[in-house]
């Protein structure tokens, strides 16, 4: 198995009228081919920086990116322009955003904005091809009533077939890597298991691998099978899905764990992280979980831990967790 | 005596119109609903889009005209309340909504918002006002000088802190709380469920808790009515709907949810099946059986009628027997 | 948790960022100072007839020249701004009031007290702007009461119809019903919550129908409708001078740039605030 992306100590800023955003702080990660990693965490956590890191797609000013890069294949993806970089997105690069009610263009039928999005790399397709080609993506992201489908308007569509069109888009060149942001937080609860299935059915058959990112642990643990959780722009912890659930290591972790309300357990009271998240603009010393932290230690307010191995393929960035 | 009362009640929407549009159904967001909602009790309304739980949420407070059926606040019906008579309704029943960063006036620093309340039913005399404001913001986890301060200047989770503040000020019997936490992160939304829990331990009023999430609902709801299409398709005591769920409904929701803790389960044959029917086009019969997997020819025929199938647990299902 | 500006100050903070906005805010300054304090500027008395004054050209003690009765034009200007100022604040003001109430009833009950208050601004719409002031003044009679009578009267279309359009959207957020859910009277809804928010549109209105009301006025004294003479009035003074524009043509040159400094100047501080109070500034 290979790697398809690698990420390595990436560091990006935002340049605001309020000040500088330190969003992403020396950020590591890779995905091997076929895997799916999840990456967890709350608001201002980067995973949407990240995503959008990978994808190019960060506008500079005011980001900046300071540092690090992101290998997919065997080129740095920040080192290419956006020539280069607009003819891996889509192709080999996919995303899969969080909102299909504006991720897709009102004037637009739906079949051909897949068609379009097929033609920016496949030039030659056109005519009948291109339309059987875009009806069998729509079979296979189980579209009801293909023929018909691909001629609808996406008000006409439900918010479960409009993310089964942006899911066909995203396919439809047969992509190494799928971003999909937060795919089922807009939709219901009884379409998101539909959904999830259906990426989960798509990335086996393809052998893509996937980005996950998700403030729900719900979906992280039925997809990932590795999980990444973020925390202020840094990655806390990194370990298999199994691994992450059961044993947790990193305070922010554990108290993430204890703070879901549980469908299969009776909780009196739950578990709460005191305090609030950091702000961006004014982030402390050493690491930025400290003070919210029960198991803090006196390095943690002057040095900022870096990820280390704990356990087999299990890292975490906390000195408490080592001991000293 | 229950504190509130559903009978019957009936919402209907008349959608467009016009001299061109021609007669266009309404949607028939809420189409009869009965419970009742007792002392000091949290009522836990399960639903996904379409399920008219909000639309509920806004009828009991009789801040949306009902259509038809009856609404009754201590046997009294709340809709021919007007005046002094309503506002005293007013005092007694309160809401705290969804989005945190709609329901608060930008233009109203925070000792005004929760301070009109005191104003308008006289609770406290008005040189007693701000000592009884800054207390309320005691009590749900606010520093005092946060009084003079403007909802733009708080964080999500603070500015539902405010709200429920709003909410506590007359002293209601109950509340309604529509979604409260869905737009919070997950370790806001601990701190933000044991408030509530713990304002209601103390202050003994009841709860009328509105939502998507299934777990949240597990935890703090002592009964729950599962709304579909606007009707209940299950009502019980919690540990029964979530132990032993009898409506293919709810069985397939509680099956199909993601659920952490549990890695890589295995949905794929817990999906349930097609998109949700529009409101202003219910299906003829029962209304979930385009989508339920036990359908018989009756249940595309007639509405079921409810069925008690425990103690205080009842089912809107023809092959309600079948299950128990 | 972040201590921020109030949204006044942040307001103003945008608006001098803006150079057009600050020019704008510049000419609306001085205009407003050369208006109240006209008797203390002007170096002499705009009525002051000297025949033998007339036309003369520009020079050190009449700096604009003198007009066809030898009255001094820099004078003149000073306290045609005034008469000019006195228009646009009564005027504005009675429309604003009037326009505010009614799109307010109108964007918050709906129903048919919305139809009929839509129905009657139609009504008012339907004429052309200066065609309506030019026949209300007819009628009654041209003065200064009258023009700014009938000037008011029409600019009050539009501020209903924004005020309605504002209310209507501020209406949909959940902090308005949140309002009446604990009991607030509809009154008192409309004046806490509903319109502190809809203020913005309105002020921009206010800023740039400033700016037509002056060249309404203007083009009413021009037509002789308006201020009547010796009065001074800057379209007043442009009608008179139209008769010697070939033989004295600066006497019109300073009140028409004075109007179009002026118009501009409004123009241009609506525009940047409508830039700076425009939704990009929410929280």
């Amino acid at each position: 198995m290979s790697r398809i992306l690698s990420v390595n100590n990436l560091t990006v800023h935002f340049h605001t009228e309020a000040g500088i955003v330190r969003a992403l702080e020396d950020v590591s990660f890779s995905i091997e081919e076929g895997e799916v990693l999840g990456l967890v965490g709350e608001t201002g956590c980067g995973k949407s920086v990240t995503a959008l890191s990978v994808m190019g797609l960060i506008p500079v000013p005011p980001g900046k990116i300071l540092c690090g890069t992101i290998e997919f294949g065997d080129r740095d993806l920040l080192s290419l322009d956006s020539e280069e970089m607009r003819a891996l997105r889509g192709k080999d690069l996919a995303m899969i955003f969080q909102d299909p009610m504006s991720s897709l263009n009102p004037v637009f039928t739906a079949g051909f904005q897949v068609e379009e999005a097929i033609v920016a790399h496949e030039p030659e397709a056109s005519g009948k091809s291109l339309l059987s080609r875009v009806v069998g993506l729509f079979k296979k992201v189980n579209i009801s009533d293909p023929e018909q489908s691909v001629q609808k308007y996406p008000h006409m569509l439900s918010g479960g077939m409009k993310q089964r069109v942006m899911i066909a888009m995203g396919l439809s060149c047969g992509p190494k890597l799928i971003i999909a942001d937060e795919p089922t937080t807009a939709l219901d609860v009884s379409i998101q298991a539909q959904i999830l299935t259906l990426i989960r059915r798509l990335q086996r058959e393809e052998g893509s691998s996937v980005l996950l990112i998700s403030h729900d642990l719900g979906v992280i643990a039925a997809m990932a099978q590795r999980v990444a959780v973020m925390y202020a722009g840094s990655i806390v912890e990194c370990t298999s899905v199994n691994e992450l659930f059961g044993n947790p290591r990193h305070p922010y972790t554990k108290g993430l764990l204890g703070a879901i309300p549980r469908l299969d357990k009776d909780q009196k009271r739950l578990a709460v992280i005191p305090g609030t998240l950091p702000d961006l603009l004014n982030l402390p010393e050493g690491c930025r979980f400290r003070e919210r932290c029960s198991e803090a230690l006196p390095i943690c307010s002057s040095v900022s831990p870096r990820p280390r191995l704990i356990g087999p393929g299990h890292e975490v960035a906390c000195h408490a967790c080592f001991g000293n | 005596m229950p504190v509130l009362e559903i009978e019957n009640l009936v919402k209907h929407f008349s959608a467009g119109g016009g001299l061109f549009a021609g007669k266009k159904k309404p949607v028939r967001a809420v189409d009869g609903v009965s419970l009742a909602l007792d002392r000091g009790e949290t009522l836990g309304i399960v639903g996904e889009s379409g399920s008219g739980k909000s639309t509920l949420g806004l009828l009991s407070l009789g801040l949306i005209p009902k259509t038809s059926g009856k609404i009754l606040f201590l046997g009294g019906p709340v809709d021919e309340l007007q005046g002094e008579g309503l506002t005293l309704f007013r005092r007694k029943a309160q809401i705290v909504f969804q989005n945190p960063f709609a329901s608060l006036n930008p233009r109203m620093i925070i000792r005004d918002i929760i301070g009109r309340v005191l104003e308008i039913h006289g609770i406290v005399p008005p040189g007693e006002m701000d000592g009884r404001v800054k207390s309320l913001l005691g009590e749900v986890g606010l520093r005092e000088d946060h009084w003079s301060r403007y909802p733009h200047e708080f964080s999500g989770g603070q500015r539902q802190r405010i709200a429920i503040a709003r909410a506590l000020a007359s002293d209601p019997e109950f509340i309604i709380l529509d979604e409260p936490t869905s737009a919070l992160d997950v370790s806001v939304q601990a701190q933000i469920l044991n408030l509530l829990q713990d304002l209601q331990d103390k202050r003994g009023h009841a709860y009328m808790f509105i939502s998507h999430n299934l777990a949240v609902i597990r935890h703090i709801s002592s009964r729950v009515a599962v709304m579909y299409l606007g009707r209940i398709m299950e009502e019980g005591p919690r540990n029964r709907i979530f132990s032993h769920p009898v409506h293919p409904y709810t069985r397939a929701l509680l099956a199909s949810v993601p659920k952490p803790f549990v890695t890589n389960e295995d949905i794929e044959d817990k999906v349930i099946a097609g998109d949700i029917p529009s409101p202003s086009n219910p299906p003829p019969g029962c209304r979930f059986s385009t989508r339920c997997p036990f359908c018989i020819p009756v249940c595309r025929e007639r509405e079921p009628e409810r069925k008690e199938v425990g103690p205080k647990h009842s089912v809107v299902c023809h092959r309600a027997e079948e299950w128990v | 948790m972040a201590r921020g500006d109030s949204r006044a100050v942040l307001v103003l903070k945008r608006i001098c960022r803006n150079p057009m906005a600050l020019l704008g805010l510049v000419i609306i300054a001085l205009y407003v100072g050369v208006a109240v304090f006209a008797p203390y500027l002007a170096p002499y008395d705009p009525l002051e007839q000297d025949l033998s004054k007339s036309f003369a050209p520009l020079s050190a003690e009449h700096p604009m020249g003198c007009d066809e009765f030898g009255r001094d034009i820099v004078s003149r200007v000073i306290f045609g701004a005034r008469t000019s100022l006195i228009i646009q604040i009564f005027s504005v003001l009675m429309a604003l009031v009037v326009g505010v109430v009614l799109g307010a009833a109108g964007g918050y009950f709906g129903g048919w007290l919305d139809e009929f208050l839509m129905r009657c601004m139609d009504v008012l719409l339907a004429f052309p702007g200066i065609l309506l002031a030019l026949a209300i003044v007819a009628v009654l009679g041209p003065d200064l009461h009258n023009l700014i009578i009938a000037i008011g009267i029409y600019s009050i279309p539009q501020f209903a119809r924004i005020t309605r359009g504002s209310v209507i959207t501020v209406k949909q957020n959940e902090y308005v019903t949140a309002a009446r859910a604990i009991g607030e009277s509809h009154f008192s809804t409309i004046v806490r919550y509903v319109l502190p928010n809809a203020v913005s549109p309105i002020i921009i209105q206010t800023t740039l129908r400033m700016a037509t009301v002056l060249l309404t006025a203007a083009g009413l004294g021009f037509l002789g409708l308006g201020v009547q003479p010796p009065q001074p009035e800057w379209g007043t003074m442009l009608s008179t001078a139209r008769m010697y524009l070939r033989s004295a043509p600066l006497v019109a040159v300073f009140p028409g740039v004075s109007i179009m400094i002026v118009v501009l100047g409004f123009n241009f501080f609506g525009d940047g605030l409508q830039d700076a109070l425009n939704p990009r500034l929410k929280d």
